[in-house]
């Protein structure tokens, strides 16, 4: 170790709040501007990959936004819904795959997904653990979703009661987790999915009950005539899908009925696009979106904020740096006898300059090297969080 | 531009083996430091090998000028200073500091000792400012060799692991001595030592200061206010008329 090493590490270690204080405000000088502008980079490419490799969206007509953030990040309700028959229709063009999306409740905060299985083809999400959803009350769990909550394959998983003080609303559906996603860095990490109609049974659209027949337990009969028997409130209507109760659900109404609340649209080619997206346009009932599109209005907007933001943070760097120059000019002022000494017994001024040096060094080096880490850190807590 | 301290230093007069008892001479010498009206004047003075001097003069008068322009702290604007018959007045900077940091001890009235170390590194700051003395020796053997027994003989050596903060005034002084003497200086420039002590811890610094310096050979050129003390030395040179005397 060199003297000069020696003495400013001495000089630091002796001062140690004086020394931690400054190591901390250079660490967060360095990581706070550091880790918002990797977050948002990273944010920015997370959106845009997302959006790029999803060329259609139809939703009801609306907000365009709400619709990119609720048909690709799950996000948000939407005011108006479409049928499984505008799906049905999509789909019997031929000239596309229409993968539909029902995201009107969650399951213990995560949102939760219905879909059929050509999403999990479409995304290229396969299970890492069980099997993707196959029956009616099958959930498969996005990997930090799973890790999260602390769920795995067999495991069970209740619906959220969003309508708590409506006493009619429908029980929470208790759901079998039958697989995890493997982990993609995607807002499907943070989902739960399950198949199109137990998301239908989760809003109240399909139900399971104790059979209702001519046999039935009187007990449990409202009125009876030959053709029609209408139960009373007694009879039992199911929470959970069991292998022994799922021949009982089932669904009022038509396709007609069924909502589905966005529709991704996979044309077969670059003509096919075309063609489905002048028709889709001409339907006044329906509003398609080229998500980068969306996307890149919808940046341009939030990024002319961040230019506010950077110009912000530049300021309060420069100023940060101007007190620290003061601090450290301070310090040489208050030190210059300490310096005299030296130079008197026989430092040389160079010895004296680098001492200075080295002071400073170490701290900053230390206090970049604790930005560098939380940085580091608030990625990974941060970016696992948010599917960054 | 290259800094001259940072160069390597010229080698100092063979001739002056260490140990050798150090002369200072001083002709025709002039200083003044940036607005002073009357400038440090010394005609000649000479300064014997091994001698214990005094330097007295009311406020102003330029004592502690003088032990800097002997230490190579200073340059004169005119004369000579020759340091063990090295003239030093005329050397770069960097040779000066090396003749300082080798062969000339100083001592403040401050003790000047660099509170964020211990008394022992204190003690070792010459080495730590350059590791060259250290003549391929570790740092640890030096301690043990040279800087214990040194603390031991000045009353210091049950503090050589505490902060200066934690000693009293004479013991402060003790380190500060320590530091000055440890490489074996020719040469030990005391400006006022006892300056800040009670008479009592004063005599008692004072012994240990010659003590040591005896037992080093080594010249001692001391400024004082203290004129109880100049029977204690050799000779006194009063700067305010120039006179010396003998004790």
């Amino acid at each position: 170790m060199s003297g000069a090493f020696r003495l400013a590490w001495r000089y630091l270690a002796y001062h140690k709040v004086r020394t931690a204080i400054l190591i901390l405000c250079i660490a967060l000088v360095g990581a706070l501007p550091l880790a918002v502008q990797i977050l948002i980079a990273r944010y920015q490419e997370s959106l845009a990959a997302r959006a790029a490799e999803t060329p259609l969206v139809i939703g009801a007509p609306g907000s365009r936004f709400d619709l990119l953030l609720h048909s690709l990040y799950f996000r948000g309700e939407l005011g108006r819904k479409l049928t499984l028959l505008d799906t049905e229709a999509i789909a019997a063009s031929g000239l596309a795959i229409a993968v539909p999306l029902a995201i009107e409740d969650t399951a213990r905060g995560f949102p939760l997904v219905g879909t059929t299985l050509d999403y999990f083809e479409f995304r290229g999400l396969h299970a890492a653990r069980g099997t993707l959803p196959q029956l009616l009350g099958d959930a498969v769990l996005g990997a930090e979703a799973a890790r999260s909550l602390g769920l795995s394959t067999g495991d069970k998983i209740l619906s959220d009661s969003g309508k708590l003080y409506d006493i009619g609303s429908t029980y929470p559906l208790r759901m079998h987790v039958c697989g995890v996603l493997a982990p993609r860095g995607t807002a499907d990490d943070l989902a739960v999915f399950v198949d199109l109609r137990t998301a239908w049974v989760v809003s109240g659209l399909g139900h399971g009950h104790e059979s209702i027949g001519a046999d039935t337990d009187p007990a449990l009969v409202l009125t009876q005539t030959d053709r029609r028997v209408t139960a009373n409130a007694a009879v039992r209507e199911y929470t959970e899908i069991t292998d022994a109760n799922r021949a009982s659900f089932h669904f009022h109404g038509g396709g007609a009925e069924w909502p589905v609340t966005a529709v991704i649209v996979v044309p077969n080619d670059a003509k096919s696009g075309t063609i489905l997206k002048a028709r889709l346009e001409a339907n006044p009932a329906l509003e398609p979106i080229v998500p980068t599109v969306v996307l890149d209005e919808t940046l341009d907007l939030v990024f002319r904020v961040k230019r506010f933001f950077d110009a912000n943070t530049l300021l309060v760097t420069v100023a940060t740096a101007l007190f620290l120059a003061l601090i450290v000019a301070l310090g040489w002022k208050i030190r210059e006898r300490e310096r005299e000494t030296l130079f008197k017994i026989g430092a040389g001024r160079g010895m004296i300059v680098k001492l200075t040096v080295i002071e400073l060094g170490i701290v900053l080096v230390i206090g970049g090297a604790i930005a560098g880490g939380a940085v580091w850190i608030a990625l990974v807590v941060i970016g696992t969080r948010w599917g960054l | 531009m290259a800094d001259p301290s940072l160069a390597d230093p010229s080698p100092i007069d063979p001739s002056l083996a260490p140990g050798e008892p150090p002369a200072i001479e001083l002709s025709g010498l002039r200083f003044a430091h940036p607005g002073q009206r009357v400038p440090l004047a010394i005609d000649t003075l000479s300064i014997a090998a091994g001698s214990r001097t005094a330097v007295i003069g009311p406020s102003g008068s330029g004592k502690t000028t003088l032990l800097h322009l002997i230490a190579g702290i200073l340059v004169p604007t005119a004369g000579v200073v020759r340091v063990a018959g090295t003239e030093i007045s005329c050397q770069p900077e960097g040779v000066r500091r090396r003749l300082r940091l080798e062969r000339i001890g100083l001592v403040f009235q401050e003790f000047e000792l660099l509170e964020h170390l211990t008394v022992r590194e204190n003690i070792a700051l010459p080495f730590v400012i350059d590791r060259s003395l250290l003549k391929g020796a570790a740092l640890k053997n030096i301690a043990l060799d040279r800087i214990d027994p040194l603390a031991t003989r000045l009353g210091i050596g049950e503090y050589l692991d505490r902060r200066p903060r934690q000693l009293s005034h004479g013991e402060r002084q003790r380190v500060a001595i320590a530091r000055a003497l440890v490489v074996g200086p020719q040469l030990l420039l005391a400006d006022e030592p006892t300056g800040n002590l009670d008479p009592a811890t004063g005599t008692e610094v004072l012994d240990s200061l010659f003590e040591e310096a005896a037992r080093f050979g080594t010249t001692v050129v001391m400024v004082t206010h203290d004129h109880s003390l100049l029977d204690r030395l050799d000779r006194t040179i009063d700067l305010a008329d120039h006179r010396e005397s003998a004790a």
